[in-house]
């Protein structure tokens, strides 16, 4: 009763245009006292923000988007876009497919979408607007590439899985390869399809000469420098995917100061925008926390799920209905609390319908994935739209073409496990 | 039924406490004819395992699990059994009883009902042991500037203490870190560790150390407690330390496994020689002081309880 | 002059979390590096960033992201709503997080005011207090609360409809 009240409120607030922090924040609040009282609620309010600021893991956030302004108000990404631009500017779309390569990186670096969604945001925004790409268009790919970094290994909620449920997080990590590799070629191929159908939306240039590409290469090396640096750092074992945060922003920094003609305004600059983005983010991660607590607590998801073991259905078809359910609770709670909440309770019932930890693990992770960016609580929209000083609604639009595109990857991993099982099966 | 208590911690489901504390709560259910039930939130689903105390004292929950390692700060003298090398005892049940003995009695008294909750059930790890990813190591001289990853407080004094680095690595991050050699090896006690599957990414562990345990406290709000009628109280207390046995057999179970995953990595489990642990000990012992000289320091009793422990601990 | 000195506190507060900001760069990498390349990790630095650093760079920046209405927010169906509608809506907003983030300012004060009070500190090599870093959160949301207040009341009076339309780096005040 309290908790679909509750849920339609925040719905409608959303909608009508409250922050979607505040939004969050505030409808959580209330849900709280109605269902535990006051006390309780000034408890949650109490810890909570401190908990999910103080928090070492999530210091990944503030750092990778250091790194994309430091990286940003120098020369180095314009170069590197630039030369983007001469060796694929002539294919329509050229700009959005070098930010799914990006992301592609970037998400070989760091679990985190979030801080993906952000870095991205900030250092390709600014070229594709400057080329005349749609904005609603550009949004979609920096939110829904951001989503990446969660599905392509490491990744933040296959180690969470992993750990909650006991499977080995190294066969997670294999299994998490070729989808994460499908999803990929879906987002290429979408963009593909919709830059034929509408070819005004990414404006091509015409084709440049080889010498004019080979021009453009001696500038890239910075950015070159700065991959290995912070990769081969992580692989070879000298810090780990976290420390890979700051490694890579004081290289951007000194790179951009060196070689990128980065000066004080623009240093001072980069330190300032990276604040308000991390303040923004960590707002509605910290709303997020209180409305996920506030659902948890009404038990109404837990006894959905009850429900749904229950009914007289083929294992096939009560899986439809949980893949269905997290798809849904997607739409309103944070991607980690959703596999908290609800893993101690789908687990052991997927296990007992004869289906596989690992393969169950990469299904929920992509399902996740997904959950970033559909309405209304879209993670990576807000985070790529906050960043980028863009529309929230644009965002939205944007990223429906892509979510065809990742219902398709998620059906074959459905009907082809094989998809995610072979890898880890090499190791046995 | 009369009462409804929201229970909340921090364990997966999957976890032989969180299972245990499940069959504790359906045992109370069942001995009091129902009377008293409970809503049961595990896997950090209503807070996070530092912000648990804190639930229990708001009463967002009113039985909640308290990790003093996590809580230090807060229950600094309910961390005397993570101190390293106390005592001789290596049963673990027995080792169950003495931090029982401990918890419901002196930890009450001097730390946990002043903060207005009572400890009403309690369990203790296996002890802390060396893991390593690399060769197996002996002594002293081996374990110089190894990195070896430790969870902060005593544990971290504890691996400087012994000549090698600590390293505070997020638990998220401990898995790719052995995997890629960013440390050697971690403290860690092998049925939890089991659960994070670091045991696919080691070679070695020494299982006849006791680097400290790991305590946990199922504490209530004193209200609530007060609240409940005496015979429950009792049901509920008798029926914490019945549920204890299979509990410790499961943990049993996981150390097993743990030490064949090594096997087939080409390790196994082995042993630090008597010498060398007293040359452990030696270097650990400060420590001790440390620990009891710091609380004393702070009003509080941290000799007594030191000496209460190690009077247990040793038989 | 409200508005004078709130503003002067969000730039202060914004300064700090710019050290906070650069110092976590700063000694992350400095540890990883001594670790790697000497086996000399820096003590504390884990604890010092979650416990300090992370909580400065999260908590001052929240009153001047507001103040720069950086706060994202669904602006469709707003746009379409008659003025004095979206004035309500606005006023409401803004009164109902400054009562939540009052709420958490307070409770971090009082957290922040027990630790000091009992003399709470870690137990590490590196021993830090505990209560100051919950200062920093009560510090920072009391501000955020003092802004979402004074822009609830221009909101109210008709001005700062920034707030609504898209003007993402907003007015200064
Ligand atoms: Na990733
Ligand atoms: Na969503």
């Amino acid at each position: 009763m309290i908790a679909g009240g509750i849920v339609v409120l925040l719905v409608a607030l959303i909608v009508f245009g409250m922050p979607i922090a505040f939004a969050l924040a505030v409808s959580g609040a209330l849900g709280l006292y109605l269902q535990v009282g006051f006390g309780p609620m000034l408890g949650i309010l109490q810890t909570t923000p401190y908990r999910s600021s103080a928090n070492f893991l999530l210091s990944t956030v503030p750092l990778f988007i250091l790194m994309a302004e430091l990286l940003a108000r120098g020369t180095i990404v314009r170069d590197l876009y630039r030369a983007c631009y001469m060796w694929m500017g002539h294919i329509r779309g050229g700009l959005a497919l070098a930010a799914i390569a990006a992301n592609v990186g970037f998400a070989v670096l760091s679990g985190s979408s979030t801080a993906a969604a952000a870095a991205m945001s900030r250092i390709s925004m600014p070229e594709m607007r400057r080329y005349g790409y749609n904005e609603s268009f550009s949004l979609g790919v920096i939110a829904v590439g951001g989503t990446l970094s969660i599905m392509i290994p490491p990744s933040l909620p296959l180690i969470i899985y992993g750990v909650l449920t006991e499977t080995s997080i190294g066969k997670l990590f294999l299994a998490g390869i070729l989808p994460g590799i499908l999803t990929t070629l879906a987002y290429i191929l979408t963009i593909i399809y919709k830059v034929k159908r509408n070819p005004e939306i990414a404006p091509a240039t015409e084709r440049h000469s080889w010498s004019e590409r080979m021009s453009t290469l001696p500038r890239v090396w910075p950015a070159i420098v700065l991959v290995f640096l912070v990769l081969g750092g992580i692989y070879s074992g000298a810090i780990t995917a976290t420390e890979a945060a700051a490694v890579g922003a004081a290289g951007a920094l000194i790179l951009s100061v060196a070689f990128g003609g980065l000066r004080w305004k623009g240093g001072y600059e980069a330190f300032d925008a990276t604040l308000r983005t991390t303040a923004m983010i960590f707002a509605i991660i910290i709303g997020a926390m209180v409305f996920g607590y506030f659902l948890t607590i009404t038990q109404v998801p837990q006894a959905l799920i009850t429900m749904v073991g229950d009914l007289p259905l083929p294992p096939w078809g009560i899986l439809l209905i949980i893949l269905l359910f997290y798809i849904v609770l997607g739409f309103f709670i944070d991607q980690l609390a959703i596999i908290i909440l609800t893993l101690p309770l789908v687990f052991p019932l997927v296990q007992s319908l004869g289906y596989e930890p690992i393969w169950f693990g990469v299904v929920v992770t992509k399902t996740a994935e997904m959950g970033l960016v559909t309405p209304p609580l879209g993670m990576n929209v807000f985070v790529a739209a906050g960043a980028a000083n863009g529309r929230v609604e644009d965002g939205f639009r944007g990223v429906s073409a892509f979510l065809v595109g990742d219902f398709i990857v998620l059906a074959l991993l459905v009907l082809f496990p094989q998809i995610v099982t072979f890898l880890p099966s090499l190791i046995n | 039924q009369e009462f409804t208590l929201r229970v909340a911690d921090s364990f997966p489901t999957t976890h032989p406490y969180s299972i245990n504390t499940k069959a504790w709560l359906d045992l109370v259910t069942k001995r009091t004819d129902g009377r008293v039930a409970f809503s049961y939130f595990p896997a950090e689903q209503l807070a996070k395992s530092a912000d648990l105390l804190d639930a229990a004292e708001n009463r967002l929950a009113d039985i909640v699990y308290a990790a003093p390692l996590y809580l230090s700060d807060r229950l600094p003298l309910s961390t005397v059994i993570a101190l390293p090398l106390i005592g001789n005892i290596t049963d673990p049940q027995k080792l169950n009883d003495a931090f029982n003995e401990l918890a419901l009695n002196e930890l009450n008294e001097a730390e946990l009902l002043p903060q207005n909750v009572r400890a009403i059930r309690t369990l203790a790890t296996a002890p802390y042991q060396l893991m390593l990813r690399g060769d197996k190591i002996e002594t002293l001289d081996g374990l110089k500037g190894k990195k070896i990853r430790s969870s902060g407080g005593v544990q971290e004094r504890s691996v400087a203490a012994l000549g090698a680095v600590p390293v505070a690595i997020p638990a998220p991050d401990l898995y790719p870190a052995l995997q890629r050699g960013t440390i050697d090896g971690s403290l860690f006690n092998t049925p939890t560790a089991a659960g994070y599957k670091i045991q696919e990414q080691l070679k070695w562990s020494t299982d006849n150390v006791n680097l400290g345990l790991f305590p946990v406290l199922y504490v209530i709000n004193e209200d609530v407690w007060q609240g409940l009628p005496e015979d429950i109280q009792t049901i509920m207390m008798d029926t914490a330390r019945e549920v204890v046995p299979p509990v410790i057999q499961a943990d049993n179970e996981r150390h097993n496994e743990f030490g064949e995953a090594l096997k087939q990595n080409g390790g196994g489990y082995y042993q630090i020689s008597d010498a060398e642990l007293q040359k452990w000990q030696e270097r650990l012992e400060p420590i001790w002081d440390n620990w009891v000289s710091d609380l004393d320091g702070r009003n509080q009793p941290g000799k007594k309880i030191f000496d209460r422990w190690t009077e247990l601990a040793t038989q | 002059m409200v508005r004078r000195v709130l503003a002067a506190v969000e730039n202060l507060f914004g300064w700090f979390g710019l050290l906070a900001l650069a110092s976590l760069m700063l000694l992350v990498t400095a540890d990883s590096g001594g670790r790697y390349l000497f086996s000399e990790p820096i003590s504390g630095v884990y604890e010092v960033s979650e416990l300090y650093l992370m909580v400065a760079i999260v908590f001052l920046g929240f009153a001047q992201t507001q103040r720069r209405r950086g706060h994202v927010r669904v602006e469709m169906v707003l746009e379409k709503l008659p003025l004095p509608v979206r004035r309500v809506l606005e006023v409401l907003y803004l009164l109902a997080a400054a009562f939540v983030f009052g709420c958490i300012a307070y409770m971090a004060f009082r957290s922040g005011y027990n630790n000091i009070a009992a003399g709470r500190w870690t137990t590490g090599v590196f021993s830090i207090p505990t209560g100051p870093s919950w200062l920093i959160a009560a510090f920072g949301a009391s501000v955020f609360t003092l802004r979402l207040l004074l822009d609830a009341f221009d909101a109210a009076r008709g001005h700062s409809m920034a707030a609504v339309s898209h003007t993402p780096e907003g007015i200064q005040s």
